[in-house]
C-alpha cells in the first residue's frame, strides 16, 4: 500500500522541466526523505503532492485515488496537509488562531452560525479552542498561545506551522524543509517531534537539505536531481552512492548545464557541500 | 450642547450612514478583495426603496413602515451582489477592483436611462425619513453581528484568506465561497446603506451614490483600521468630523489641509487608527512585564 505514488509526472515551466517523468512512492506508514541539490524540484514535487500546482503530464495518486480531478482545498479532506519553506504565516493572527483555522475543515456550523450568537456556536468555539490548545501543547508551544505568530521566534513558528497542518488531521503530512535555518539541538528536537506524529500511524514525507537529519529519520530516501529521480532506497545505501555524491558534489551538473545553459542563465546553482557529512 | 446638537445631528447621521457603507468596503478588505460594488448595490436598494416611498405618497397612502424599506433594501443588495460575485470573483486582486469601479459606473447609466422609474438626470423624491434612533438602533445591531463576526469561524477563514489564500485553501479552505459569502453579505450592508443614505438626503440623484461616496467608504474602512470592525466607524467619523472642525478657522481651504491630515494619520498610522494587532501585542508586553516584576 502506498500512501503517495508519483506516475512518470512532469511539470513543465516554460522550457523547464522542473520535474521530469518522475516515478517515485511513499509506503504507508513510513517517514520518507526526498532529497536533491539546489533546484531538483524538490519543491515542485511537494507542490504537486499537496494539490497547490498540477503536473503538465503523468498523475499523481493519494491513499489509491488518483488526483488529477481534484480541487486544491480537496486534498486536505482526502488527507494530506503540508508546510511551506517560507514558513507563510498569517499575520496578526495568534499562535492558537492558527491552529484554529488549520481546525476549519472539522467544524460543522454554518456561514449562518457566525452572525449571530447562539449556543451551537459558542459550543463549537469553546470545543475548537479546546482541540487547538491541545495541538499547542503536543508541539510544545502552549505558553505562546496569545503571542502573535509573526512575532515568535524561528524554531516555535517552525513548530507551529507543523502544528497548524496537524490540525487538518491528516494522514499524510508533506514537510518543506522543516529544520531550514536551525541549528543541531533545534533538528533533533523537531526529529523527535516528527516520530512522536509517525508513532500515531502518519505517514511523513521530508523534503530536506539537512543530510544527517534525513538519515537519523527517514525509512527510505528518494534523492532526484534535474527533476528526475536519482536514486531510491534506505538511507545508508543511498547516501553512500557514488551517483548520489556526484551529484550533490555537481559533477552531472557540468554536464547537464551546457544544455540548459540558455535556461538556467543567471540562476547560480549552489552546492551545499558543507551539509554533506558522511 | 442642544444647539450643538441641532448644528451638527445631521453629520452624523451622514457619518454613520457612511460608517456602514464603509463596513460593507471592509468586509471585501478582509476577504482580500478590494471591492466598490457595495456602493452599486446600495443605489440599486435606494432606487427600489425610493420608488416604493413615492408612489405610496403618489396616490396618498400611508407609507410602508422603515422595516420594510430596509428589508427590501439588503434583499436587493445582497441579489445583486450574489448575481454580480460569479463573473466578478473570477478576476484576480486589481482587476477585481477595476471591475467593481465599473459597476459603480454602470449603475449610474443604468439610473439615467431608466428615467422612467428613476426620474433619469431630475432625480426622484424620496417622501421618507429616517430618524437618528432608527440610524443609531441600525449601527448597533450591525455592529453586534460584526463583533461574533470577528472570532467565528467564518471570521477566521476570513482573516486566513486575506493573508494566506494558498495555505487557506492547502487548509481545506474554499477560498471563493469564503469570498462569494463576503461580497454577498456586502451587498446586503449595501442595500442597507443605500436605503438608509437615501432616506436621509430624501432626493435622489444617480451622482447620489456613485465612485466620490465609494472611494469615501473604502478611505473610512483604510483611514480607521480594516482590521476590526469598529475601525471602519471610526473612520467614517472622523472622515465627517475633521472637515467640520476645520471649516470656521480655514473656511473653503479646509479641503487642503483636509488631504493633508488624512495623509499624515496613514503614514503614522499604515494599518489604521485602530489596529487590535498592536493593542494585542502591547497588552502582552504589559502581563509579561508585570510577570517579571
Amino acid at each position: 500500500m502506498k500512501v503517495l505514488d508519483f506516475l512518470s509526472v512532469t511539470r513543465q515551466f516554460g522550457g523547464l522541466s522542473a520535474v521530469n517523468e518522475l516515478s517515485f512512492s511513499v509506503p504507508a506508514g513510513a517517514i520518507a526523505g526526498l532529497v536533491g541539490p539546489n533546484g531538483a524540484g524538490k519543491t515542485t514535487a511537494i507542490n504537486l503532492a499537496s494539490g497547490l500546482d498540477r503536473p503538465t503530464s503523468g498523475s499523481i495518486c493519494i491513499f489509491g485515488k488518483d488526483t488529477t480531478q481534484l480541487k486544491g482545498r480537496e486534498f486536505a479532506r482526502l488527507g494530506v496537509a503540508r508546510t511551506y519553506q517560507n514558513m507563510k504565516m498569517f499575520k496578526g493572527m495568534s499562535t492558537l488562531e492558527h491552529v484554529i483555522v488549520g481546525l476549519d475543515l472539522h467544524r460543522k456550523t454554518t456561514f449562518f452560525h457566525s452572525l449571530v450568537p447562539n449556543p451551537i456556536d459558542r459550543e463549537e468555539r469553546a470545543a475548537i479552542r479546546a482541540e487547538a490548545m491541545n495541538l499547542l501543547k503536543v508541539m510544545s508551544i502552549d505558553q505562546f498561545a496569545d503571542f502573535e505568530a509573526v512575532t515568535l521566534p524561528y524554531g516555535l513558528q517552525r513548530r507551529l506551522e507543523i502544528a497548524r497542518a496537524m490540525a487538518t488531521k491528516p494522514k499524510l503530512l508533506l514537510l518543506d524543509e522543516p529544520t531550514a535555518g536551525m541549528n543541531q539541538k533545534e533538528s533533533a528536537e523537531i526529529g523527535e517531534v516528527l516520530r512522536e506524529l509517525h508513532a500515531k500511524g502518519i505517514s511523513i514525507l521530508v523534503v530536506e537539505h539537512n543530510i544527517k537529519f534525513v538519515s537519523d529519520l527517514c525509512d527510505v530516501v528518494t534523492v532526484i536531481n534535474f527533476g528526475e529521480l536519482l536514486m531510491t532506497g534506505i538511507p545508508s545505501e543511498v547516501f553512500n552512492s557514488q551517483t548520489v555524491r556526484d551529484a550533490y558534489l555537481g559533477k552531472q551538473r557540468d554536464e547537464r548545464l551546457a544544455t540548459f545553459s540558455n535556461l538556467r542563465r543567471g540562476r547560480e546553482r549552489s552546492v551545499d557541500i558543507g551539509q554533506f557529512s558522511t | 450642547m442642544s444647539q450643538f446638537w441641532d448644528i451638527y445631528s445631521i453629520n452624523f447621521e451622514f457619518a454613520l450612514v457612511l460608517g456602514i457603507f464603509a463596513l460593507s468596503a471592509y468586509l471585501g478588505l478582509w476577504s482580500g478583495v478590494l471591492s466598490l460594488a457595495p456602493i452599486a448595490f446600495g443605489a440599486g436598494a435606494a432606487y427600489v426603496s425610493a420608488r416604493l416611498a413615492y408612489d405610496k405618497a403618489m396616490i396618498g397612502e400611508a407609507n410602508y413602515p422603515l422595516m420594510t424599506h430596509l428589508i427590501v433594501g439588503m434583499v436587493i443588495g445582497g441579489l445583486l451582489a450574489w448575481v454580480t460575485s460569479f463573473p466578478l470573483l473570477r478576476l484576480g486582486s486589481h482587476y477585481l477592483a477595476l471591475a467593481t469601479i465599473t459597476l459603480v459606473l454602470i449603475a449610474r447609466v443604468i439610473a439615467l436611462n431608466l428615467d422612467k422609474y428613476t426620474g433619469g438626470t431630475v432625480g426622484i423624491i424620496v417622501p421618507r425619513q429616517i430618524r437618528f434612533w432608527h440610524i443609531l438602533v441600525i449601527v448597533g445591531l450591525v455592529s453586534l453581528v460584526f463583533a461574533c463576526l470577528r472570532k467565528s469561524r467564518f471570521g477566521f477563514a476570513m482573516d486566513a484568506v486575506r493573508e494566506q489564500p494558498e495555505v487557506a485553501t492547502s487548509l481545506g479552505i474554499n477560498v471563493q465561497r469564503i469570498r462569494r459569502y463576503a461580497f454577498t453579505f456586502a451587498g446586503v450592508l449595501g442595500g442597507l446603506a443605500g436605503v438608509m443614505q437615501a432616506q436621509l438626503v430624501q432626493y435622489l440623484v444617480p451622482e447620489t451614490m456613485y465612485v466620490e461616496l465609494a472611494f469615501i467608504a473604502i478611505a473610512s474602512a483604510v483611514l480607521g483600521g480594516a482590521y476590526i470592525w469598529i475601525g471602519p466607524i471610526i473612520g467614517a467619523l472622523l472622515y465627517t468630523a475633521i472637515p467640520e472642525v476645520l471649516e470656521p478657522y480655514l473656511g473653503p481651504s479646509k479641503n487642503i489641509v483636509n488631504g493633508a491630515l488624512l495623509v499624515i494619520i496613514m503614514v503614522f498610522r499604515q494599518r489604521g487608527v485602530v489596529d487590535p494587532v498592536q493593542f494585542r501585542n502591547m497588552m502582552m508586553r504589559r502581563t509579561s512585564r508585570r510577570a517579571e516584576a
